[in-house]
């Protein structure tokens, strides 16, 4: 079965912020799925493969850098947008799958324009069985 | 005395012994009846006698030595042998011995003699009597044994002869000699004339009576006449002219008859020569014995009256001296004091006065008063000190504690007579009392002035108060400082007023500590409490001033306390200023903390922002969406009230830091407190890759603190530990923090990092102002933190880790809500 709809990740430890970012994407007609840590995220991987993921950078445990890190080691390419409290981490070196930076808080129009140049710009991979 | 004048004084003495006895033997020579009969008149022996009497027993050999050439001279021309001229000079010598000796038995020498009745009495028997009668006896032997004469003629010759002799020359030369040239002068001052007058009626009478024509002598009548007048002017002499008078017209007359008998005119015809001689001398003796003892008499009263009237005058000076210094301002004792110096001194006929007192410093005499009689030579004196040699010694000397008065010498030469000793010693007390009482009343004067000058040189107003808590002094600081109707001008409570009238002076009236300052002193004054002190504001004219008012209980043994009043504005001032210097201090301190979790606290308030933007632009859609999903819109309304709060609360707590508050003491929550400091740092702590572990004592009770105060310790403890664990592994980065009740007094906070640790020298200045470790620190967050902690009566320090990394501990006082 081929998706119509493409599929967000979110991970991020606040759960506010999961809570309202999966209800404003549903709400723009878009399938999402939450994460409260990176490594829960990795571990559905095999599960799930998103089409779009955005990652905060700041987390306990795993950071949005270690997520990103992990992706590239298993040559796991999945179009990011990164959301920060700060901007300092905006001259990091970004890994190159990242679409944007988001600065938290964000316009809802900003985030679906962003989604929408990922999800259409990234190759879309064959659907999942 | 050297040995040169005493020598002098001896030569002339044995001259003046030889030089009398010759012309006393040449005398009686003259008036020898007979050639080889003794004399009628033998003034030698009489000469001896008086030398005697007049000079110390051990003295008498040199004397009677003296006289053995003068005897030896007049023997010179005589046929008589060598034997019996020695033998008759021993006899000489014996009479004089015997009649010195003998009143001197009985405690009589000297001009003493003739003082009295009694002396003369004694002078008669001794002199006038046994010496002439015992010594008659060998002499008589010598000449019947070595010059072949009748014993009893001449035994009875010589006592007549000697006694009459001794009984009319030697009170004349024992006066004359012994009192001195200026009692004859004195004597012939007074009764010079009179004396003249009685003198040439003996002469006039006794020439007629003894030398005169033998036609005269034959009238009975005519006889009798010039004796009775003989016998009234020898009484008047006796009763005017004194013992010596006396002594010396019974002489004359003696010279007259014994010159009218060799001329064969005597007024008893009816004799021989030899018997009239022997009729003469009877009758001479006879007149001399009571004569001498009226004179004597006479001189006795006249002299018992004299001693009585000075004595009575004396003592009426005394008793002026006594009045004038009694109610004397001391700074006119010492006018008085020389202004008496000269009345004593006239009145005592001194010729000079002079008080030396001791000086306090070197303990030498220095002369202080002195007084000098017209014309006298001043010598051993006049601002000298008294050496005590010479005049000086035998002048009375008074001793005193205070010093030395001397009574300087008599004009007249005399010696100050003993009876008065004791009267002059009387004078000395009076003069001493003065003087003693004069450096009293200086001295108190002195300490007096000391005292007012301290008191008035005092800033802080005094009150001194009695048993009775009534003032007893105050200090012109006193009378300033008080509360007054016109503040500063007014008001006076000074001596005798009241505790109360003291508190109200020193607290405004109607104020709170009126009755607590009253019942403090009154019980300081009691000795229920050892003293009492209260600072307190008190509204002025320019404004609130601060005052300090002490109570003291005063260290005498009558009681009483001291208040003190003092003006501390300018203190006051000064501790509020540091104050809040040390508020904005904190407060600087506080933001400064605050500016380094910026980022960390932008972080935080950051995810319940976006929570809430992104909810309610959800809201939005879910609304324009047909139909609206108006269940979702709920749900998402109720997230953002719940993020609004937490970022609400983010921002109260932020804002509590960062606001410049007054210092305020409310009952907190310790643990809460802790809990909220930790969210503040939750961002920073996450940045940091530091876990904070927090270990409340549920059984800590609630603090009376000032919330912003401790919130501002334990920030800076929590952050000073996570930047010390910069170079640990990021596994190892952990915070424990950890409360704990101690006894139920006191909270114990305790904040312990994985960091390296502090080293010693590190640990010993840590809480110093402005040290610091770090590249960006100014060093005052522990200094500060130390501050705060020590205010609420607690204890800020540091120790070492067993397994690495430090601890920071902090006490607070517990003050329970009883205590609120």
């Amino acid at each position: 079965m081929s998706r119509t709809r493409p599929l967000i990740a979110v991970v991020d430890d606040e759960e506010s912020v999961r809570k309202s970012l999966r209800r404003l994407l549903s709400a723009s007609r878009l399938d999402a799925i939450t994460f409260a840590s990176g490594q829960e995220f990795l571990d559905s991987l095999p599960i799930y493969r998103p089409d779009c993921l955005i990652l905060d950078l700041q987390m306990p445990g795993l950071s949005g850098l270690d997520v990103q890190r992990h992706l590239a080691d298993r040559r796991v390419q999945v179009p990011t947008i990164i959301i920060t409290a700060d901007d300092e981490t905006r001259g990091r070196p970004a890994s190159p799958s990242t679409v944007a930076y988001l600065c938290k808080p964000f316009e809802d129009h900003v985030l679906l324009a962003t989604i929408a140049r990922a999800v259409g710009e990234a190759p879309l991979e064959a659907p999942i069985p | 005395m050297t040995r040169h004048t005493r020598l002098l004084r001896d030569l002339a003495l044995a001259a003046a012994i030889a030089i009398a006895y010759y012309a006393g033997s040449v005398v009686g020579f003259m008036l020898t009846l007979a050639p080889m009969a003794p004399s009628v008149l033998w003034p030698p022996n009489a000469i001896l006698t008086a030398a005697l009497l007049l000079t110390p027993p051990r003295r008498w050999w040199f004397c009677l030595l003296a006289a053995l050439p003068a005897h030896l001279a007049t023997q010179l021309g005589s046929t008589r042998p060598m034997l019996l001229v020695l033998a008759l000079f021993l006899t000489n010598c014996s009479e004089a011995l015997l009649a010195a000796g003998a009143a001197r038995r009985f405690g009589l020498s000297g001009p003493a003699l003739f003082d009295s009745l009694r002396s003369v009495g004694i002078f008669i028997a001794c002199a006038g009597f046994l010496a002439p009668f015992a010594s008659s006896f060998w002499d008589a032997a010598a000449a019947a044994a070595l010059g072949g004469q009748d014993y009893w003629a001449i035994w009875q010759t010589r006592f007549f002869s000697n006694a009459l002799t001794a009984l009319t020359l030697v009170p004349v030369l024992v006066m004359v000699a012994g009192r001195g040239p200026m009692w004859v002068r004195r004597g012939l001052d007074r009764r010079a004339v009179e004396a003249g007058l009685v003198w040439l009626g003996i002469v006039a009478v006794g020439f007629a009576l003894f030398d005169g024509p033998r036609a005269v002598m034959g009238f009975i009548v005519l006889l009798a006449l010039p004796f009775a007048l003989l016998l009234s002017l020898l009484v008047w002499a006796a009763v005017r002219l004194g013992p010596v008078g006396t002594s010396l017209s019974v002489l004359t007359i003696e010279v007259l008859a014994i010159v009218g008998a060799g001329h064969g005119r005597v007024p008893f015809d009816l004799l021989s020569p030899a018997g009239n001689v022997l009729s003469l001398q009877i009758f001479l003796i006879g007149v001399a014995i009571p004569l001498l003892c009226l004179a004597a008499l006479i001189e006795e009263r006249q002299r018992t009256r004299e001693a009585l009237e000075a004595r009575l005058s004396f003592e009426e000076m005394l008793s002026r001296l006594s009045r004038a210094f009694v109610h004397l301002p001391s700074d006119e004792v010492d006018r008085t004091i020389d202004g008496w110096l000269r009345r004593l001194g006239e009145h005592l006929g001194s010729d000079h006065m002079a008080i030396y007192q001791l000086s306090p410093v070197d303990r030498t005499l220095v002369p202080t008063h002195a007084w000098m009689a017209n014309g006298s030579d001043g010598t051993a004196r006049a601002g000298g000190l008294p050496t005590l040699d010479g005049r000086l010694y035998e002048s009375p000397l008074m001793i005193t504690d205070l010093g030395v008065i001397s009574f300087g010498a008599r004009r007249t030469g005399e010696p100050w007579p003993p009876p008065m000793i004791p009267q002059l010693r009387l004078v000395a007390e009076v003069f001493a009392n003065a003087i003693t009482r004069k450096q009293a009343e200086s001295a108190l004067r002195a300490s007096e002035f000391i005292k007012a000058a301290v008191l008035g040189s005092l800033t802080s107003g005094v009150a001194v108060l009695d048993r009775q808590a009534r003032v007893v002094a105050v200090n012109e600081a006193w009378q300033r400082l008080g509360h007054g109707p016109t503040e500063g001008n007014g008001h006076e409570i000074g001596v005798g007023a009241s505790c109360a009238e003291v508190c109200a002076h020193a607290l405004a009236p109607g104020s709170a500590h009126a009755g607590e300052a009253r019942a403090a002193i009154e019980s300081v004054i009691i000795g229920a409490r050892h003293d009492f002190a209260l600072e307190y504001p008190r509204a002025a004219a320019g404004g609130e001033r601060w005052f300090s008012l002490a109570v003291l209980p005063l260290a005498r043994a009558e009681g009483g306390a001291v208040v003190s009043l003092t003006d501390i504005s300018q203190r006051k001032r000064v501790e509020l200023e540091a104050q809040r210097t040390r508020e904005e201090l904190a407060h600087f301190t506080r933001v400064s903390t605050m500016g380094e979790l910026t980022a960390s606290l932008a972080h935080e308030l950051s995810q319940p922002l976006t929570g809430i933007l992104a909810n309610a632009q959800a809201a939005q859609r879910l609304l324009a969406a047909v139909p609206p999903n108006l269940e979702e819109v709920r749900a998402s309304l109720g997230d953002i009230v719940a993020d609004d709060r937490r970022a609400g609360d983010i921002i109260r707590r932020l804002r509590e830091l960062l606001k410049k508050s007054e210092p305020r003491r409310v009952l907190l929550d310790l643990n809460a407190l802790v809990e909220d400091v930790v969210k503040l740092v939750t961002s920073d702590a996450l940045s940091r890759s530091v876990t904070i572990a927090v270990d409340p004592d549920p059984a800590l009770p609630l603090l009376r603190a000032d919330r912003v105060q401790l919130q501002q310790v334990v920030l800076n403890l929590l952050i000073n530990a996570m930047e010390a664990m910069a170079t640990t592994p990021e596994a190892a980065r952990a915070v424990f923090i950890r409360t704990q009740c101690l006894d139920g007094q006191a909270a114990h906070v305790s904040v312990k990092d994985a960091g390296p640790g502090i080293t010693d020298d590190v640990l010993a200045r840590i809480f110093e102002p402005f040290y610091t470790t770090k590249a960006d620190g100014m060093g005052m967050g522990l200094s500060i933190a130390r501050s705060i902690v020590e205010a609420h009566g607690g204890r800020l320090w540091a120790t070492g880790n067993p397994s690495g990394g430090a601890t920071f501990h902090f006490t607070v006082t517990v003050t329970g809500p009883e205590h609120a």
